[in-house]
Order: structure tokens, then sequence, then C-alpha cells
């Protein structure tokens, strides 16, 4: 036996609505649905009609009859076998032998196959003691409610046995099984407390282990006050059952019940012990729990999964608006908003929850007059492939034109938040900078595997600015059903650091600049502009193939001195390029002040990114860094990737919005390949 | 008289190629954390770019927005802000003849760096160095003409008046002296603008030019002045050993001095 089990208390979003199947041929609206989980939709029965459907909605098979009187149930196997109980009536047509006398109703169980009645259904008669052709018959029977335990192949009905003399009826409840061709096995009568009271059976039910429940309202006599009953049963119905009793705070009642597969019943009523109305109460093995109200679902049909979530059907009481709830194990709400609603039309009658968050919910709906009610099944799914989650970090640099060092992987989830294996998935590239080449998407994966999970290599392209890659889940809620991946494009360039010379390279960091004797101007300190500069020569030489030497901060620094230096040991950009690269590179300049923005600034190096280049970013700061040169090598968003020469940072996304150390650019130093 | 003539000495020539045609101007004076000088350019219709003696920086010229401002490398490790200078980069400049006015900010030394860049490549970067008096505008004129097969030099506007006014500065910047020697040099720049203002005289007026020259020359090397007939017995003519005349302030003295002498249209004797 499966205890009771606490759950997360974390609201969840409600299932959205898959669609609705429409039943126009039903009148009085479908009083109850069954399902099972690889054919749900095959079978419907209402008050006065019961039909088939097939995969697609439509009615194979249909009795059409209408009376208030006559009610019944199905539930379908696995094996797609149907049974079906219901009440007999002269006027219904077959498969049912007709009855000369109306006199008492009698119930049967049908087994139908998934096609329809077929010729000989086989047929149990719930009243068992009686022959449904005599003309005056002394018993009667009312169906109350049937279960199928398919992995037993038992069917279990409750119905209300009635006889008749000169002094009056007697009401006897009776749960009977049987065998799978309808040969009845067992019975057990519920025991009353008071000789002359019926008690209204809430129905039969089964739980995971086979377990027979049931449950009922005894009305004794007046000024006595109803009694909740409820019983489980062995499933060959044998040996002593389990009982638990309740007195309420009212006299009378019906009640509602609905199976907890992990072994209880819940039941919802109209007054409860304490005289509170719309209440409900968790039964376990153990006895009744304590009862909590939920104003507006006690008379509504109610359901629970096997987590043991309560699924109600009944109306929002803020709006009157027919709605769904789920509550969890503490009885709370879990859906965020609370309430499922459905079009204002409804009527809701029957739940069928087929796994956490999925269930049908079948009822009427009004159409306008000369229609009548029309009767409808609507499926709501948290989406039947859940979610897309990214395993991947969803931001990513990458060096152009080679694969990103790791995949894009992403994970389908199921509404429980479990992995989905064999899901569809579609990788794409979504974006990618203007007159990029060479990114491609290598190796994808069109399907999860079995860890839920499906990846893609990506090869960036040419340009050192933002890619996007798109992955979509087909069968995902359409809320989450894409991620985009953003990757960042970076120039490859080794790092030179002003203040830390480079192992293996000849030391510069104390050298001082353009041959200036003063000690501040020694690469140490001011050696940004000029380490700046030499990685962004570097970067040039090895994309563009040109002939000037690979050069450190050092090498440099003695190959510009003195022309390509101002006479305040500054860098003459201008100078030192053509001194240095000859006609190989052009030099432009740009300063942030009165007649040029910031943006305005950085437009300049997004073009020379865009071509594939990098540029020097020229900050300053009102705290008193007046001027540090960095070298930006790609862009990500409103962020650059730049290479510091004083931070030593290798990589270091740079937002001219929220820059770091204070920093706010003062100018831009841009470079192109020469003609 | 203003007189301009094209700098063929005291500049650092050079011609390299270049794939960008623009105009390129560094600014700036000693060490200093704040620029002491600042810069317009004028076009021959008026319009300016840079920063002009009032208000904020303009661009008035097309394709020179964002193109004026200050640059200046801090001390990394420090903090300490360095020496600031002003700048004009542009590969978009316009054709044409243009004036570039410098407005000293205090009294100093000064250089700029003018480097001008036709379509073909050919790249000219032209050094000017001296002495600037607060509020006195220095103006040097260029063209921009970038189809041509090379850049025509830029040249600084010098005039007898500015002339003796560089030479008060560097005496002012201990550049030049004693004062009884820059007296004299004086006398011998008024001299020689006489003669240029009179006719016929200007062969008289390059000759006092060149004398001028020779003078800081040898006050920069401390040797006797010939040219005023020195003699070390004299008693009572001014002590060699006070004269002195820096590096810088020969070379732009005397560089100025070469300008109006080319303006005279004559040669010296020498």
């Amino acid at each position: 036996m499966l205890g009771l089990l606490s759950v997360s208390s974390h609201a969840e979003a409600p299932p959205s609505r898959e669609s609705d199947l429409l039943l126009p041929t039903l009148t009085n609206g479908i009083q109850a649905i069954a399902s099972t989980p690889n054919d749900p939709r095959r079978s419907v029965t209402s008050g006065g009609s019961v039909s088939l459907l097939d995969h697609n909605g439509s009615i194979q098979w249909s009795l059409s009859a209408g009376f208030l009187e006559s009610y019944g149930h199905i539930s379908v196997f696995p094996d797609r076998t149907t049974f079906v109980s219901r009440l007999r009536h002269p006027l219904l047509p077959l498969p049912f032998p007709p009855i000369p006398f109306p006199g008492l109703t009698r119930a049967y169980v049908v087994r139908l196959e998934a096609s329809g009645p077929g010729p000989t259904p086989p047929t149990a008669n719930l009243s068992g003691d009686d022959d449904p052709t005599v003309p005056f018959p002394s018993v009667g029977a009312i169906p109350m409610g049937v279960a199928v335990d398919a992995m037993r192949d038992r069917v279990y009905t409750a119905h209300q046995r009635m006889t008749f003399d000169f002094t009056g009826a007697l009401f006897e409840e009776r749960i009977r099984a049987f065998d799978g061709a309808l040969n009845p096995v067992a019975e057990w009568v519920v025991p009353h407390e008071f000789a002359s009271s019926a008690i209204q059976l809430a129905g039969v039910f089964t739980d995971a282990e086979g377990f027979v429940w049931t449950a009922g309202v005894e009305t004794p006599p007046a000024p006595l006050t109803s009694r909740l009953i409820v019983a489980r049963l062995q499933p060959s119905l044998e040996g002593e059952p389990l009982i638990h009793r309740l007195t309420l705070g009212a006299q009378g009642g019906t009640i509602r019940a609905a199976v907890d597969p992990r072994g209880g019943l819940i039941l919802a009523g109209e007054r409860d012990a304490a005289g509170n109305s719309d209440y409900f109460r968790r039964v376990s093995p153990d006895g009744f729990l304590p009862s909590f109200r939920r104003q507006g679902f006690a008379g509504g049909p109610l359901a629970v999964d096997l987590e043991g979530a309560l699924y109600l059907g009944g109306r929002n009481p803020l709006n009157n608006a027919p709605s769904i709830i789920k509550l969890g194990l503490d009885n709370a709400p879990v859906w965020s908003p609370a309430h499922l609603e459905l079009p204002g039309d409804r009527v809701i009658q029957a739940l069928v929850v087929l796994a956490h968050d999925t269930f049908d919910v079948a009822g009427s709906r009004d159409v306008p007059f000369p229609g009548s009610d029309q009767s409808f099944i609507s499926r709501y799914a948290p989406g039947t492939g859940g979610k897309l989650v990214a395993i991947s970090p969803l931001e990513q640099l990458g060096f152009v034109d080679v694969l990103l060092p790791s995949p894009l992987v992403v994970e389908a989830q199921d509404a429980a938040g479990l992995p989905s294996p064999d899901v569809g998935i579609a990788f794409s590239i979504d974006a990618t900078p203007d007159g990029a080449v060479g990114h491609q998407l290598i190796g994808s994966e069109d399907k999860t595997n079995a860890l839920g999970r499906a990846k893609t290599d990506f090869k960036l392209g040419n340009i050192p600015l933002e890619y996007q890659v798109k992955a979509e889940c087909s069968t995902c809620d359409e809320s989450d059903q894409q991620l985009q991946f953003r990757i960042c494009g970076k120039l490859p360039g080794d790092l030179y650091r002003q203040n830390e010379d480079r192992p293996g390279k000849a030391p510069y960091v104390d050298d001082f600049i353009g041959g200036s004797t003063n000690e501040d101007d020694r690469i140490r300190y001011s050696g940004c502009a000029l380490t700046a500069y030499t990685m962004l020569l570097n970067i040039f030489r090895a994309r563009h193939n040109l002939t000037y030497p690979e050069s450190t901060p050092g090498t440099l620094n003695k190959a510009l001195t003195p022309g390509g230096f101002v006479p305040v040991a500054r860098l003459d950009f201008l100078s030192a390029t053509r001194q240095f690269a000859g006609n190989q590179l052009a030099y432009d300049g740009f300063n942030v002040g009165p007649t040029m923005s910031i943006a305005e600034a950085l437009q300049e190096v997004d073009r020379s990114l865009g071509r594939g280049d990098p540029a020097l970013i020229k900050l300053n700061s009102p705290s008193g860094r007046d001027g540090h040169y960095i070298t930006a090598i790609g862009r990500c968003g409103s962020r650059y990737i730049i290479l510091d020469p004083f931070t030593g940072t290798d990589i270091e996304l740079y937002d001219p919005d929220n820059p770091p150390r204070n920093l706010r650019v003062q100018g831009v130093r841009i470079f192109r390949k020469g003609a | 008289m203003n007189l301009v003539a094209t700098s063929l000495t005291a500049s650092a020539l050079a011609l390299s190629s270049v794939a960008t045609a623009g105009v390129y101007i560094s600014a700036g004076t000693e060490r200093s954390t704040h620029s002491l000088v600042q810069f317009y350019i004028e076009d021959s219709s008026g319009r300016r770019s840079g920063q002009p003696p009032t208000g904020p920086q303009v661009a008035q010229i097309p394709g020179t927005a964002g193109r004026y401002g200050s640059d200046s490398v801090s001390n990394d490790s420090t903090g300490e802000p360095g020496p600031q200078s002003v700048e004009f980069h542009t590969s978009t400049f316009p054709t044409g003849t243009f004036k570039l006015v410098l407005l000293p900010a205090a009294t100093t030394g000064y250089w700029l760096r003018m480097s001008l860049v036709n379509d073909n490549g050919t790249t000219l970067h032209q050094d000017f160095t001296g002495f600037v008096r607060a509020g006195s505008p220095v103006t040097f004129e260029f063209e921009h003409q970038p189809a041509a097969s090379s850049p025509t030099a830029p040249a600084k506007l010098v005039s007898f008046a500015s002339l003796r006014e560089d030479v008060q500065t560097a005496l002012t910047l201990r550049q030049l002296g004693d004062e009884i020697f820059v007296a004299s040099l004086l006398k011998t720049l008024a001299k020689a603008q006489e003669f240029a203002d009179a006719k016929n005289k200007a062969k008289q007026s390059a000759d006092s030019l060149d004398i001028f020259i020779h003078r800081i020359d040898n006050a920069f090397k401390k040797e006797p002045d010939s040219d005023v007939g020195d003699d070390p017995q004299d008693k009572n003519a001014t002590p060699i050993i006070n004269r002195f005349a820096t590096q810088r302030a020969r070379d732009s003295l005397s560089e100025d001095a070469r300008i109006l002498i080319r303006g005279l249209g004559e040669t010296p004797a020498r």
C-alpha cells in the first residue's frame, strides 16, 4: 500500500486546451468518461446516450435515447475492449431484449467491442436473482457505478438492489465482481447500521494494488444525521473489509468520490461533520483525514492523478465560470492562476486524468435554439513535449572561422520536468552578421536521445559579431518550444600585457616609450596604447597575411622610435602605421565630444568588426584615469569583447553603457587593410 | 607684412605610401595634464572645425565631425594623468586651402605635427616647434589636394612682428638670453624690417635676417659673434659667456627668419 506523499507546493501554470471534440448527436450531456493511456478518447457514455469515438473523434456507434432515468458507465481496456453498464429500459433499442412492462428498473453490464456492440455482446444482469422477462418482478436494481481492473480482468459493479413486498421496499447496496466474460465471481453486501436506511453509493473504484473501494452516505431515520461509510475490499471481495464510518452534520445528502491510485479515496459532499458545505475529505486506509472546503466544486466531478493531486470540476466562485482546479496534497491550489476556466456556456460533468496535468474534461455546452445542448470532450495538457531547456550556456564566445569548443545542447522535458527521449528537435541558424561567410551547423541531432538531449556543433563565420542558433521542439508547449543561443565571435590574437612580460619573448615592460626618459613613460605604466596597438597589428597581420613582422610591445616600440611618437611619448597612430605597415594599413581616428556621441564613435568600431577587423577603443574616467586603450576583438549585443593590456583579462565583455571601472568611451582608432 | 613660405629645412619631411587620403594633425606643449594649446581649422569660406577662440568645439567643415579632440595616456599603475595634447585626424577631409590657427593658453613652447595624405598614398609629415604667448594665435596654412601627385608642405605664417614676439617669448621662457643680447637681436630685426619696407632694399633686409640667424647660432654654440665685431679685449662688449640660445630657440627662430628671407625673394650674401 502506498502512503500519502507530500508534493511540492510551487505554483505551476494550468495546462492549455488541446482541442475540443463536439458530439452533436448526444443530448443531456456526458456524465462519465473513461480512458486508457494509449487510446484515451475512445469511449464516452452519457445520460441517455452512449457513443464510442475513434481516434479522430468521429462517432462509430451511438445509442441515443435521452431518458432522464437512464445513465451508465463505459470503461475501456487497454486492449480496446469496452465494458458498459446501464439501466435497462424497453424504449432503448438493441442490444437489450425488450421489457414488456416498465415497472422496475434493472441494471446490466454489457461488454462491447471497440467497433460497436457486436451481434451478441456479453451481458450480465446486475440484479442477479431476477429474470428480466418476468412481467411483474419483485426485485429491481439501480446501477451506481462500475470499475474495471484491466490488470486482473475484473469488472466491479455497485448497485442498489430493491426488494418490494406489501410492507414496502428494502434496499441493499451490493458490490459485485465479474470476470472478463461477465460471469459473476463474487458479491459483497454493504452493511447497514439501520434497517430502514439506504446507502447512496458514490461508486466503486479500484486502486493500483487492486483493492476495491466504495463509499456512500447512509441516511438513518430522523433525527439522526447521515453517516459516511467507506469500505476497502480485497480484489476477491472476500475476507474482512476495512470499513470507516463518520457521522455527518446533517441528514441526507450525497457524495462523489474518486480513488487515489496510491490507495485511498477522496470524497466530495454537501455537508461535513461540522456542517460546512462544499467539503472535501481524503480517506486513507487508516481513516478520514481532516475535511477542507472548496466552494463551487463539491458538486462537480473529481479525479486524482498518480501523485495524489486532486482535480476538481465546477465553477470559479469569483466569477461563476466553469473551471478546473488542481489541489496538491496540502489541498492548496497548484496552478497559478488557480483556475483553469472553460468557456462560459459549459457544464462540466466528468474528468479523467490521463497523466500529470493531462486530462480530459467532458460535459455539455449550450447551442442556440432549435438545437439543444451539445456534449463535448476537451483535452487539457501541458504540451506533449513539455518544454525545451538549454543545457549548454545560452551565450558563448568563440573564435571566428572555427568550431565552438563545446556543442549547443538542449533537453526536452515533459510537464513533470523529466527528460523526454525521441522528441523532434530542429536546430537552425537564425541570425548572422551582415556579410559573414563560413558559419554552419555541424552534426545537428534531430531527435532527443535516451537522456532527452540533442546537440549540434556550430562553426562561426568570419565576422566577430553575433550569431544566433535556434533550437525548436515542435511538440513542446508553444511558449517553451524555442531556445535561442547567442554565439559571439571574437578574433584570435595573443594577449600582451603592458605590465607583464610574455614568456618566451624579450622583456619590454620597463622600456621607455618613444625614447623618453620620463619615469612615467615606461611601457608598464603608460604603454597601454602601444600594447593595444601591438595586438591590433598582430591580428591584422594574421588575418590579412600582411608582410610586416609580428611584434611585441618592446620590438614595436623600438621600431617606431622616434618617428612613430609625438614629442610627449604618445603614439602617433598615423605616423606609426605608415612607418611600420607602410601602405598595408590605413588609419582613421574619432573622438567623442560635442560633435560626436559615444554611440556614433562605437558605430565605427562596429563597422570595423563587421569587416572582420579589430579596433582600438580609448577610455577615460571622470575619477582621474584619463586615457586607457583597449583592443576590441568582437561584439556581443551591447558588449564588446576586448583584450585589455593592463588588467590582463584575456577576454572581457565591455559594455559601453555599463562599463567596468567607471570607464567611458573617449574615442576610437580605426584601421583598415590598405588597397 | 605677412610672408608665407614653405619650410624645407626645419621640418621632418617624409614621403611614404598610404591607402587613404586625409589630414592628421597633432599639437601640444611641454608635459602638461591639460593641453595648453587648442586649434581650429578654417576653410576659404570661413567654416571652422576644432576649438574656436570662444564657444564649444565645432565641425562646420564637412566630414570633420568627431575628428577634433584631446588625447592622453594615464599612468595605469598610479592613475596619474599623462601629458595631454590635441589632435585632428580625418580621412574624410575636403579639397581646398585651409588655415590652422593655434590658440595658446599659456606662454610656452609648442609642437605641431601635420601629416597630409593624398589619394595615391603619398604622405607628408611635417613637424613645427616654437614658442607661443598666451592669447597670441599662431597661424599655419596648408592645402589638401588629394588628387595631386604629392601633398604640398604646410607653412607657418610669419611676419617681422611675430618673429619679434617669438624672440621676446624665448627670452621669457629662458630659451634665449641675456637681455642685452636679445635687445641686440631685436635691433637687427628692426633694421631688417626697415630695409624690407624700403624700396629696393630687399637684399639688405635678407642680409640682416641672415645675420640674425647666425648670431643666434653662435649663441647656441657659445662662439664669438663676428657679425657684430666681437672683440675679446673689448671691455664694453656683451660677454659671450652671457649669450645663450637653446636648440629649440635656435631652430624655431632661425626657421621663421628663413621664411621671411624666402618671402623677400632674395638670397643673402653669404
